[in-house]
């Protein structure tokens, strides 16, 4: 038995002297925090310089679980892997679901800081109380898949959880993520680098504790008060478990918005070929899986025609295969999906760095000789959208360049504004033209480029909880304000994002207060979460991420929108941004003012 | 002519990707009645409740979205 929060506890191992300690959770913090990417990120932001390099032994990597993960609230299972980031240099926090982050609450454990770095390459085993590090010679060099089999049988638990790099994190690729349960992914900022750079290979957890809630009744009902709610919601009960997200490719394309040959074009004429839909009528999509505790379910089992299995694509791997290279071949653009999962790479700067060497090989940058007698990385290839992902990840010819992620890939060619990238990290499947909030939020993200930060798409799209027009810049900078605080306390928390379709700061305030006996309201949550935004927007400036920073491409701020409905569009941050930072309490130039961080308690 | 392309949940409801209907100046109220009977499956309640558009429902005229024109009021 073991109370959610009470008995819980933080493990300390540090990979350079073998030394693992337990530490107790400190209440104050979990309370001004919560777990997950708010309490991870304040014990980065305390123990770490926010200078250092991140391939430093300096650096530390921290599974944290969300203060609910493990419970039965709904998607009730999700945890973060925070670190100073490869990709971006900022904080780095990456978010999953699937089920690891529950065993580790089943284990005990609310949170492991990893510290230091092995001289071989190493594994955590966690069974219940129980940490050890272990040798991880003969696992080094497999794919995720192969890793999270022996694993399990190493440990001799069928039921045990992983989570592990594959060789893209060996290899310190910028974009490689870390997979738990061979195919959810903390998939952004390059984390799986990070975890490469420590020599630890992956992380297996077994536990059998039961976890339980101190108002057992009172959580009961909350969480059927919330189930309803999700059932309810068009989006979360009917779209996302019939499509996934790729629920949106159709609707994105004809909005006029759907980033075609690298963000050159809004629309793509293939659509119909790789959406969703195509997805069931193709009838690669076999059945739904969920994670942890959740009702929704949103994820896609897929079998291809040649017997190939797996989960994906998602909307923005899809995308980032499909459209942004100019692919219409539903296949190819799974297998790459496939290959992220096996290899460990973020399905979204991949495909959108293959996209960026495209315009540049289009362009005339790249040259036959930059790739030799390798598949030409041309638009609409779906032979180089495979290739050139396995070479990414093993870092072979063209792939090298590509390891680095698009924007310092295609500065060594000369032309970084052909790199759709804030902060260094590849914007995600919407034009930023055809929706000015969501691209406020994209230039203001605390990790790069990020549409779960702040999914602003919500509203100016999908028209929850109420439409906003796209074009409009009036009120758009409060939005971003209430999508991004909210969001960092859903993962904070340890709940996920999708559940916001249908849930608003009330429901979470409510789901915390049953599940620990505290008394938390709308305000607290909107709070917390505006805390832990600034946290992260405070480390990122002692690293040296400075406001000038908050910018998109220049394609998005000069050149119109070359098709489609909205057509001629341009980002006006020049609007926006000064509106975000009035209403964020920060000085004109972005800064934030001491008086902030006192009224936060930061 | 107005061409009519059906994403989504209605695609799996009507099971097909699109339709063109004779019309014209008439408003998205009064057209999807004859949707309907083109595509011989009932569907307009899954977008109009008491004859306004439910929340989340996505109607688009060329590209632009029915809700920042005149609703359900729109002439196409
Ligand atoms: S909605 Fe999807 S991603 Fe979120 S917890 Fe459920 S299955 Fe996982």
């Amino acid at each position: 038995m073991s109370y959610l929060l009470t008995d819980s506890k933080i493990a300390r191992v540090n990979l350079s002297t073998k030394k693992i300690t337990i530490e107790k959770i400190n209440m104050d913090l979990a309370k001004k925090y919560l777990g997950g990417r708010g309490y991870g990120s304040k014990i980065l932001c305390d123990e770490i310089d926010p200078k250092i390099d991140p391939l430093a032994k300096e650096n530390k990597i921290i599974f944290a679980d969300g203060l609910l993960s493990g419970s039965f609230a709904p998607t009730g299972g999700r945890y973060m892997v925070i670190t100073k980031g490869l990709l971006t240099g900022t904080i780095a926090s990456s978010n999953s679901g699937g089920y690891f982050g529950a065993e580790l609450r089943k284990c005990g454990f609310f949170m492991l800081i990893i510290e230091g770095k092995s001289e071989k390459p190493v594994y955590l085993e966690i069974k219940n109380d129980e940490i050890q590090i272990k040798d991880a010679t003969d696992l080094w060099g497999l794919d995720t898949s192969k890793t999270t089999d022996l694993l399990k049988e190493k440990i001799g638990v069928k039921t045990a959880k992983v989570s592990c790099i594959g060789p893209a994190g060996e290899n310190l690729v910028k974009i490689a993520a870390i997979i738990n349960d061979k195919a959810r992914a903390a998939g952004r900022t390059g984390v799986g680098a990070i975890m490469g750079s420590k020599n630890l290979k992956a992380i297996v957890a077994a536990g059998n504790k039961k976890i339980e809630i101190e108002n057992l009744e009172k959580f009961r009902e909350v969480v059927k008060d919330k189930i309803k709610k999700l059932k309810e919601n068009p989006v979360t009960s009917e779209g996302l478990p019939t499509f996934g997200t790729k629920v949106l490719d159709n609707i994105i394309n004809s909005s006029g918005m759907y980033p075609t040959n690298n963000f050159q074009l809004a629309t793509f004429k293939d659509v119909d070929e790789v959406s969703g839909e195509a997805l069931v009528a193709k009838k690669y999509f076999v059945k739904n899986t969920a994670c942890f505790a959740c009702p929704i379910g949103c994820g896609r089992k897929v079998v291809l025609p040649d017997g190939h299995e797996g989960e994906g694509p998602e909307y923005e791997s899809g995308w980032a295969f499909g459209a942004d290279c100019g692919v219409n071949d539903l296949i190819a653009i799974t297998k790459a999906n496939f290959l992220c999962n096996e290899l460990g790479l973020d399905t979204i700067s991949a495909g959108t760095t293959i996209a960026a060497a495209m315009e540049l090989f289009e362009k005339g940058y790249i040259k036959k000789e930059d790739f030799g007698d390798a598949v030409e990385p041309k638009f609409g290839s779906s032979e180089a959208v495979v290739y050139y992902t396995k070479a990414m990840a093993y870092r072979e010819g063209l792939g090298d360049k590509m390891a680095e992620g698009s924007y310092r890939m295609a500065e060594m060619f000369g032309h970084p504004e052909l790199s759709m990238t804030v902060k260094k990290q590849e914007i995600p499947a919407y034009d930023p033209r055809g929706v000015q909030g969501q691209a406020l939020e994209f230039a203001t993200s605390n990790r790069g480029a990020c549409h779960v930060r702040g999914y602003l798409i919500s509203p100016e799209i999908l028209g929850l909880p109420e439409k906003l027009e796209t074009q409009t810049t009036d009120g758009k900078a409060m939005w971003v304000k209430i999508f991004q605080d909210l969001s960092a306390t859903i993962d904070a928390a340890g709940m996920c994002l999708f559940t916001s379709f249908a849930l608003g700061a009330q429901d979470y305030a409510e789901l915390l207060s049953a599940a620990l006996s505290w008394d938390i309201s709308a305000d607290d949550v909107m709070k917390i979460g505006e805390r832990i935004w600034n946290l992260e927007r405070k480390f990122n400036y002692e690293a040296g991420i400075m406001p000038e920073e908050d910018t998109l491409p220049a394609r998005f701020l000069k050149e119109g929108l070359s098709d489609g409905p909205q057509k001629g569009a341009v980002v006006k941050l020049h609007i926006t941004l000064p509106d975000y930072y009035k209403l964020r309490g920060w000085n004109p130039d972005g800064t934030i003012p001491e008086s902030k961080l006192k009224e936060l308690e930061i | 002519m107005i061409k009519v392309k059906f994403f989504t949940l209605l695609r799996l409801i009507v099971k097909i990707r699109e339709v063109q209907i004779e019309a014209d100046n008439i408003c998205v109220k009064d057209f999807l009645p004859l949707c309907e009977e083109k595509v011989k499956v009932k569907f307009i309640h899954k977008l109009l409740e008491n004859g306004k558009l439910i929340t989340g429902t996505i109607i688009l005229i060329n590209g632009k979205n029915i809700h920042h024109l005149d609703k359900e009021k729109t002439i196409i």
